[in-house]
C-alpha cells in the first residue's frame, strides 16, 4: 500500500476509533444523553459537516477499492523501480531504472541528428510462464540534417551497445518513436 | 533486573578477558569504507537525511549502506553511484567482493550476501572536484 493510501487509512482509523470512544460513551452513559444529543444535533446543522462527511465517504470508497485491488503488495525490485542485472556467489546486483533511462537519455543525444532523446524504461509484469522483461522507449526530436531512418537505427544500435557494455542487459527491445524535426540548433557542438 | 536498552544494536562476543561489542555502525562504516575504494564507484547514493547531515559538515561513512548484523552472520546493501564508462557488473562485483572481505576480516563476521544497487551513472563534470592542498 502507497504512503498516500496508508495515510488516509491512518486518518480513517483514527476518526474510527474517537467515533468509538464516543459511541462506548453514549452506550455506557458515560456521557449524558441530553449533552451527546444537542452535540449531534449541533454538527448535523452545520454546513461543513455535508463537505467533511462527503469527503470521507469517498475516501471510504477509495480505502475499500484498493483492498479490493488484488495487487500484490510483495515487494520486488520491479515495484522498487529496479531491475535486476546480476546474481552473483555473494548477492545481487540491481540497476536503478532511473540511472538506465538519464545514461541512455545523455548518451543518445550524442548520435548524430539527435536534439533530443526522451528515454523510458518500464519493465513489464511477468505472465504465466514469462520473465518480467525490461522495455526501452525513446521519444526523439531529429535536427533537419538527420535521415529518420538512419538516425533511428542508430539510436537503437547505441542504446544496445550502452545497455550490454555498461549495464550488462542483452537483447533488450528498444523503440524508437521519431516525435518531432526540427531547425533549433544543437546545443554544445558546432558541428553536425 | 532491568535490562538497559542499548541505544544501538551490538554484536556482543565474550572470552576470557572480558567481551567485545562492535556496534551495527561500525559494520555500516566499514562497508561504506570499502566500496568507496572500488575503482568505478563514484559515490554512495544516501537518502534526504544523509544530505541534510552532510550539508550541516558532518561526514557520513556509512551513507548508502545497510547492513543487517547477526550474532554470526552479516548482510549488506550498497546504494551506488558508478562512473560514466565502466562496465557496471564488473564494478559490482568488485565491490561485493572487497566489502565482504573488509566486513569478514575486520569483525570476524559472516557476510552471507552484499547486494549492490546501482542509484545512478555519475558524468566527468558531475564528480566532486577534490581541491589540491599546497601545505601539509
Amino acid at each position: 500500500m502507497g504512503i498516500i493510501n496508508r495515510s488516509l487509512l491512518f486518518i480513517c482509523a483514527l476518526l474510527l476509533a474517537a467515533l468509538a470512544v464516543l459511541g462506548l460513551g453514549a452506550a455506557l452513559t458515560v456521557l449524558p444523553e441530553a449533552t451527546w444529543l444537542a452535540q449531534v444535533r449541533w454538527a448535523l446543522a452545520q454546513k461543513e459537516t455535508v463537505l467533511v462527511l462527503a469527503i470521507l465517504l469517498l475516501v471510504g470508497l477509495h480505502l475499500l477499492g484498493v483492498s479490493c485491488s488484488g495487487r500484490h503488495e510483495q515487494a520486488s525490485q520491479f515495484d522498487r523501480g529496479e531491475v535486476m542485472t546480476l546474481a552473483t556467489e555473494h548477492g545481487e546486483v540491481q540497476v536503478a531504472l532511473v540511472a538506465i533511462r538519464n545514461l541512455l537519455a545523455r548518451t543518445l543525444t550524442e548520435v548524430h541528428g539527435v536534439r533530443q532523446a526522451d528515454v523510458h524504461a518500464v519493465v513489464q509484469r511477468a505472465r504465466k510462464g514469462e520473465d518480467a522483461a525490461l522495455r526501452i522507449k525513446v521519444n526523439l526530436v531529429l535536427g533537419r540534417e538527420a535521415v529518420v531512418q538512419d538516425a533511428g537505427a542508430a539510436v537503437q544500435q547505441r542504446a544496445a551497445e550502452v545497455l550490454t557494455n555498461t549495464f550488462g542487459l542483452a537483447d533488450v527491445p528498444v523503440q524508437v518513436r521519431v516525435a518531432d524535426v526540427t531547425d533549433a540548433p544543437m546545443k554544445g557542438r558546432r558541428v553536425v | 533486573m532491568e535490562k538497559k536498552e542499548m541505544a544501538t544494536k551490538e554484536l556482543a562476543k565474550a572470552n576470557s578477558l572480558g567481551s567485545i561489542h562492535i556496534a551495527d555502525d561500525v559494520v555500516g562504516i566499514i562497508a561504506g569504507l570499502a566500496a568507496t575504494e572500488v575503482e568505478g564507484i563514484a559515490g554512495m547514493s544516501g537518502g534526504i537525511v544523509s544530505g541534510v547531515t552532510e550539508m550541516l559538515g558532518r561526514k557520513n561513512f556509512s551513507k548508502g549502506v545497510k547492513v543487517e548484523v547477526g550474532e554470526k552472520e552479516a548482510a549488506v546493501d550498497l546504494y551506488i553511484v558508478v562512473k560514466y564508462g565502466v562496465r557496471i557488473p564488473d564494478v559490482a562485483l568488485a565491490a561485493q567482493e572487497n566489502v565482504k572481505q573488509a566486513i569478514e576480516t575486520m569483525t570476524g563476521l559472516s557476510v552471507v550476501e552484499v547486494n549492490v544497487h546501482v542509484q545512478g551513472v555519475a558524468f566527468p563534470q558531475e564528480e566532486p572536484v577534490v581541491e589540491e592542498t599546497r601545505v601539509h
